[in-house]
């Protein structure tokens, strides 16, 4: 079949492509969204150019306006882009099994010997960092929030909420959501890359 | 199993701001409210959710597992992430609006400060059950300062943790 030139691009990418690629990224990225963004960036851009850069940074901004995993919204959005309905369920499964398998395993291993006295040490280690792992992240996301006045304020206050009032979750988004809507009402109040940098940062709106 | 299924959707659909927001969800319903695991279980699910790849939800197979067996994990993580697979179809229709829409914009300027405060607030609670004495407070400082000063790979540093506490206690 010649169905070479539909919107410039070369034949349609193949279901089973997709699907190869995203179990290797899902099987090879360590350490959160950004790492895995840039792996994904190499797959299907640099290598395949299944999408352009306007694209990727597209499903990158989708993945962080949208609730959910950042790199799982990015790779559903594109594998709807890119093959429809059947290319968001073959990324998004492809992309989560290997760490659901894997995850299993460690699950298994863990409640099978996780009492061991030996591993009493590894786990206390484990824990460690991973109070360093969310002391980074919190830094990493709340360093630009601490240049406003309001929306300083806004951490800060859903840091007491939620640790003195064990206020729920869920409300306190809604809140300060809300609080959003009411506090920034200029365009002067979205400075230009206030979004987390991601390997590829956003340029300006394309169109 | 209904509460597992409600939970994670629920967790899913409110995440703004990436995985590491699950934290202080999972954290308040599955530890506290529901009592499905421990606080040192979850400290656990959380590094070894960190020390596999993929998203950091993973560690949502663990809690599922723990509550359900086999198929509690499938339909925690289905659950959790379907929202998710939604929310991305949606966006590729609405794709102009929400990359201009002042509303939308600001609604997610205030959220994402606050999603900050509450991965804090999950961090000192996670914290004060990790940070027991004076060695694991300063295995603590090491790992933060390996992440944020010399930007080393984060599931490496878990990893490399777990083995420094393996040969110290």
């Amino acid at each position: 079949m010649d169905v070479s030139t539909k919107s410039g691009r070369a034949a349609p990418v193949g279901l089973l492509q997709l699907a190869g690629v995203l179990l290797k990224v899902g099987a090879t990225g360590f350490g959160g969204a950004m790492p895995m963004l840039a792996l994904i960036h190499t797959e299907y851009l640099e290598k395949r150019r299944w999408v352009s850069q306007e694209e990727f940074d597209e499903a990158v901004m989708v993945g962080q306006i949208m609730p959910g995993p950042i790199a799982v919204d990015a790779v559903t959005h594109m594998g709807y882009r890119l093959r429809g309905w059947p290319g968001a369920i073959v990324s998004w499964f492809a992309f989560i099994l290997p760490s659901f398998l894997l995850m299993l395993a460690l699950t298994l291993i863990y409640m099978r010997y996780g009492g061991v006295p030996q591993f009493v040490g590894l786990f206390k280690g484990l824990g460690a960092g991973v109070v360093a792992v969310i002391a980074a992240a919190a830094w990493r996301m709340g360093r630009p929030h601490l240049k406003d006045l309001r929306t300083a304020c806004l951490m800060v206050g859903a840091l007491l909420a939620l640790l003195l009032l064990q206020a729920n979750v869920v409300l306190l988004v809604i809140l300060a959501g809300l609080a959003g809507l009411l506090l920034f009402r200029k365009p002067s109040d979205f400075p230009p890359g206030q979004k987390q940098g991601g390997p590829s940062p956003m340029k300006g709106s394309g169109r | 199993m209904v509460d597992l299924i409600l939970t994670f959707l629920k967790i899913g659909a409110f995440t703004f701001g990436g995985g590491m927001v699950m934290i202080p969800f999972i954290e308040q319903d599955a530890v506290r409210t529901f009592g499905w695991l421990t606080q040192r279980e979850f400290v656990d699910a959380i590094a070894m959710g960190q020390i596999t790849p993929g998203p950091i939800v993973i560690s949502s197979v663990f809690i599922g597992y723990k509550v359900a067996g086999l198929l509690g994990a499938v339909l925690a993580m289905g659950a959790i992430s379907l929202p998710t697979f939604f929310y991305s179809i949606a966006a590729a229709h609405q794709l102009h609006r929400l990359k201009t829409n002042l509303r939308v914009r600001a609604f997610l300027r205030g959220v994402g400060p606050a999603v900050v405060g509450m991965i804090l607030a999950a961090g000192v609670i996670i914290a004060k059950a990790s940070l027991v004495d004076v060695w694991t407070g300063l295995l603590a400082l090491a790992c933060l300062i390996a992440i944020v000063r010399f930007k080393a790979d984060t599931s490496l540093v878990i990893l490399a943790a777990g083995v420094v506490g393996l040969f110290l206690w």
